[in-house]
């Protein structure tokens, strides 16, 4: 048994907290954990505050993300899918959690995070031009 | 929402903040953080016991507070992180970086 459910929101910071719901509701008819659940909010969070402020950055105005939730039996499936120019976010390196402070970069975590807490995750950009972007979390 | 309160006690800057710190609510976060350091507070206390969500947007304030205060040749101390928060700060590797205290009281006190 699998069913899906959709969720538009304008490219704004201000809309990530309803899309942020739409997932812990969905990861609660998943039948996912309280920790599983959190993990998908912060992820979401991450993955939408990437597009805004850097796939949208030049032009947010008008534009739109996707949020398509896929729940399966033993998983659910997260995906965001945006019409910014296409980027690849796991195409970046990950950041060394041993880097002492000087040398540090002050952001870069948000991706980091993503594939720490979620089973599984992938890119696409899409025939019809869109970045997708796919999130696994387990029961 | 997020309530921030800075208070001082002796020499210490004590900074407790209540709620989520996410995208929307980072910017605030870090705006009072900077603003402390701007006021010449070199002894930061950061009370994290009533954050119970924090994103790398937050994340990304602390380090930049730490740099900051640092280069002025202070600190920031953290205090009673939640577990989700301790998560964060371990998984960013900062739990090595941070001076962690388990209440305020040793927070404050370790100055």
């Amino acid at each position: 048994m699998s069913s899906e459910r959709r969720l538009r929101i304008p490219a704004t910071l201000e809309s990530i907290k309803e899309a942020v719901q739409f997932v812990i509701e969905a990861a609660q008819d998943a039948g996912l954990s309280d920790d599983s659940i959190y993990h998908c909010e912060l992820s979401l969070d991450e993955i939408l505050n990437n597009i805004i402020e850097h796939g949208y950055a030049l032009d947010k105005d008008g534009q739109v993300i996707d949020i398509i939730c896929q729940l399966h039996d033993d998983r659910l499936v997260i995906i965001v899918e945006d019409d910014a120019p296409p980027f690849n976010p796991l195409t970046m390196p990950d950041p060394n959690p041993e880097e002492e402070l000087e040398k540090r970069a002050i952001g870069g975590w948000g991706v980091y995070f993503v594939k720490q807490y979620m089973n599984q995750v992938s890119y696409t950009y899409t025939p019809n031009k869109r970045n997708r972007f796919v999130m696994e979390k387990r029961r | 929402m997020l309530n921030i309160n800075v208070s001082k006690i002796d020499q210490v800057a004590l900074i407790e903040v209540q709620g989520r710190i996410d995208s929307t609510t980072a910017l605030e976060f870090g705006q009072a953080l900077a603003a402390t350091i701007d006021d010449g507070e070199r002894n930061i206390v950061l009370d994290l016991a009533n954050v119970d969500y924090m994103s790398s947007a937050g994340l990304r304030e602390i380090v930049s507070a730490l740099k900051k205060v640092k280069r002025a040749s202070g600190d920031l101390r953290i205090a009673q992180p939640s577990t989700r928060v301790s998560e964060v700060l371990e998984m960013a590797g900062l739990d090595t970086i941070l001076q962690i205290f388990p209440n305020q009281t040793d927070a404050v006190s370790s100055y």
